[in-house]
């Protein structure tokens, strides 16, 4: 048995023109939170329907759970909990007939745990699904996608729609639930606020590649800000492991992910007399990783003008943050 | 399967039953008002009312579900998506089937009160209602091995349309049938049934019919051809189709 429940090798998918997914490699750990973030359109849909078997591919190998979704679609599904984004399911059914009708195709069903969870869902027996509010209806998909206690969970934007209140209650169900049993949990999101508290692991999906992957901790222990005092944006630019740069009058925020090379650099600079003032380090969350890596990088566009040399600088940093595996750093 | 079934049924439960009501009344309406023979009332009724609503109720199933969201929802359960295309078409088949007896139903009651001869009548809806059957039967292969949505809804609009043609090829029995009847799946059982109702409407012949027993059937060689021949059809048409569609199948996932 691999230790990882899903191991995705250069997957390729193309719609058309328009190739989605550029060679995705991913491993996912068995009984790991992992979080697959991404714009909306940079293939984390995609990504899922490829694992479960639910869309062809067009190159590229996968593993998940052991099997693979070209042979093994039906069974994989079987042990899987997937709930989709904007799940619609069938309005003229009661909430019991849609749980016994869904419990139907699984053969690992467990009826007791699915009450449990809808009775801490609050969702009546009578009620038909079409009458449900959004956060009602994300709830009721998500006892359907659990009544198995599958050993993975995939879990596609699940929030999408929901208020601020009702995605928080939803969160702290999701939290609360997955506690229980040590299944591994695959949740895709464009909303890093939500993976940050929740996930170990997390990989950043940009333009159909894997720009980064690796465990949360070590992500946030590794990337940080520099506050550094610069007369010359040049100064700011030319620093290892560059992401993101803001300049702000005589001050440069970079976001770099290696952080203490690029402060020993930056240091000796200040005393050839750069600029004057210490260098000041800033832990970053989750969603200004995720900004300076996709969106940081694109920000960088208008030095190009100006600063023509270092244009080229940015571009080769980006071209290096290609397809990992979690656990890369 | 059965969860399918059950799930394809209630949903098509209320479009079957004003179709039926529909159905039932315009049939009543027709026969005893006479305004076309009783052979046009079950033509019009039967075949092509039973062929545009086998049309609707197939084919509507896979866009009325893409609209409401609920496809992906159901290719996301852990069931070969052939085995859906199927539970909707199976269920249609029933509606279909269900609808037509009914009409036919109240059309045989009312016929009864108009002096038609029953025997034909009975005769005619039989062959229409086995005919649509044995080509919604003939379509099974082609539904089970289809790849895309698309192969399964368009298959079963073919097939109905085919049943229809056939049904009013078999109203109007004579020349045409001769000649492209025998190709038909269903040919050696209208054979048998027409064969059959001429018997029964003949009281003499219905005697000969059961005292000669199986040796009459012998007598009968145009039947015994068109049996082998359909059986022969019936192997060689969807052992085709499964080999098209298995070669098709290794691309699919």
């Amino acid at each position: 048995m691999s230790t990882n429940a899903i191991e995705v090798s250069n997957l390729r998918k193309r719609y058309g023109k328009k190739e989605v997914l550029r060679g995705i490699s991913l491993a996912i750990p068995r009984g790991s939170l992992f979080g697959l973030l991404g714009r909306n359109g940079e293939g984390k849909t995609t990504t899922i329907k490829a694992l479960l078997g639910l869309l062809k591919f067009d190159d590229g190998t996968i593993n998940v759970l052991d099997m693979n979704p070209r042979r093994d679609a039906v069974k994989i599904r079987a042990r899987v909990g997937y709930m989709a984004e904007n799940q619609a399911m069938y309005d003229w059914m009661t909430i019991r007939e849609i749980r016994r009708w869904v419990a139907s195709f699984y053969p690992l069903w467990n009826d007791a745990f699915a009450c449990e969870l809808q009775k801490r869902f609050r969702l009546e027996d009578a009620a038909k699904v079409g009458t449900l509010s959004k956060g009602q209806s994300s709830k009721l998909a998500l006892m359907l996608a659990l009544g198995h206690k599958p050993e993975l969970v995939i879990l596609d934007d699940p929030t999408l729609g929901l208020d601020p209140v009702a995605r928080k209650e939803f969160l702290r169900e999701i939290i609360g639930l997955l506690q229980q049993w040590n299944a591994t949990v695959l949740f895709s999101s464009h909303l890093l606020y939500e993976i940050d508290p929740i996930c170990d692991h997390v990989a950043i999906l940009d333009e159909g590649r894997i720009v980064r992957a690796s465990a949360t901790d070590a992500l946030r222990e590794r990337i940080k800000r520099l506050i550094v005092p610069v007369p010359n944006a040049a100064d700011a630019i030319d620093v290892p492991g560059l992401m993101h740069v803001e300049i702000d009058g005589n001050h440069a925020a970079i976001v770099t992910d290696e952080w203490e090379i690029a402060r020993a650099t930056l240091s000796e600079r200040c005393s050839r007399g750069m600029g004057g003032g210490g260098i000041e380090v800033e832990d970053l969350n989750l969603d200004e990783v995720f900004e300076a890596q996709v969106i940081g990088i694109r920000a960088a566009g208008p030095f190009r003008a100006g600063h023509g040399g270092n244009a080229d600088l940015i571009r080769t940093h980006h071209a290096s943050g290609g397809p990992a595996a979690a656990g890369d750093l | 399967m059965r969860a399918l079934l059950w799930k394809e049924l209630r949903e098509q439960f209320g479009r079957w039953l004003p179709a039926t009501i529909l159905m039932t009344g315009v049939f009543f309406l027709l026969v005893r008002a006479r305004l076309v023979s009783i052979r046009e009332t079950v033509i019009l009724i039967d075949v092509i009312g039973g062929c545009i609503l086998s049309v609707l109720l197939i084919v509507e199933t896979f866009p009325t579900e893409r609209t409401r969201g609920t496809m992906s929802f159901l290719y996301a359960l852990p069931v070969p998506p052939q085995r859906i295309w199927f539970a909707k078409w199976f269920a249609a088949g029933l509606s279909i089937f269900a609808m037509l007896a009914v009409a036919t139903l109240a059309g045989l009651i009312t016929a009864a009160f108009v002096e038609v001869d029953l025997g034909w009548f009975v005769l005619a809806t039989l062959c229409v209602c086995v005919s649509m059957l044995a080509f919604q039967t003939a379509a099974m292969p082609v539904l089970m091995h289809a790849r895309h949505e698309m192969d399964a809804a368009l298959g079963a609009a073919a097939i109905a349309v085919l049943s229809a043609s056939w049904g009013v090829n078999t109203m109007y029995d004579d020349a045409l049938l001769k000649v492209f009847g025998q190709l038909s799946p269903v040919a050696p059982l209208f054979n048998f049934f027409n064969w059959m109702g001429r018997y029964w409407s003949m009281p003499a012949n219905f005697q000969e019919f059961t005292t000669k027993g199986i040796g009459l059937v012998a007598d009968h060689r145009p039947i015994l051809w068109s049996l082998l021949l359909t059986i022969g059809i019936w192997i060689v048409i969807p052992a085709a189709c499964m080999w098209g569609f298995r070669r098709g199948r290794g691309r699919s996932t």
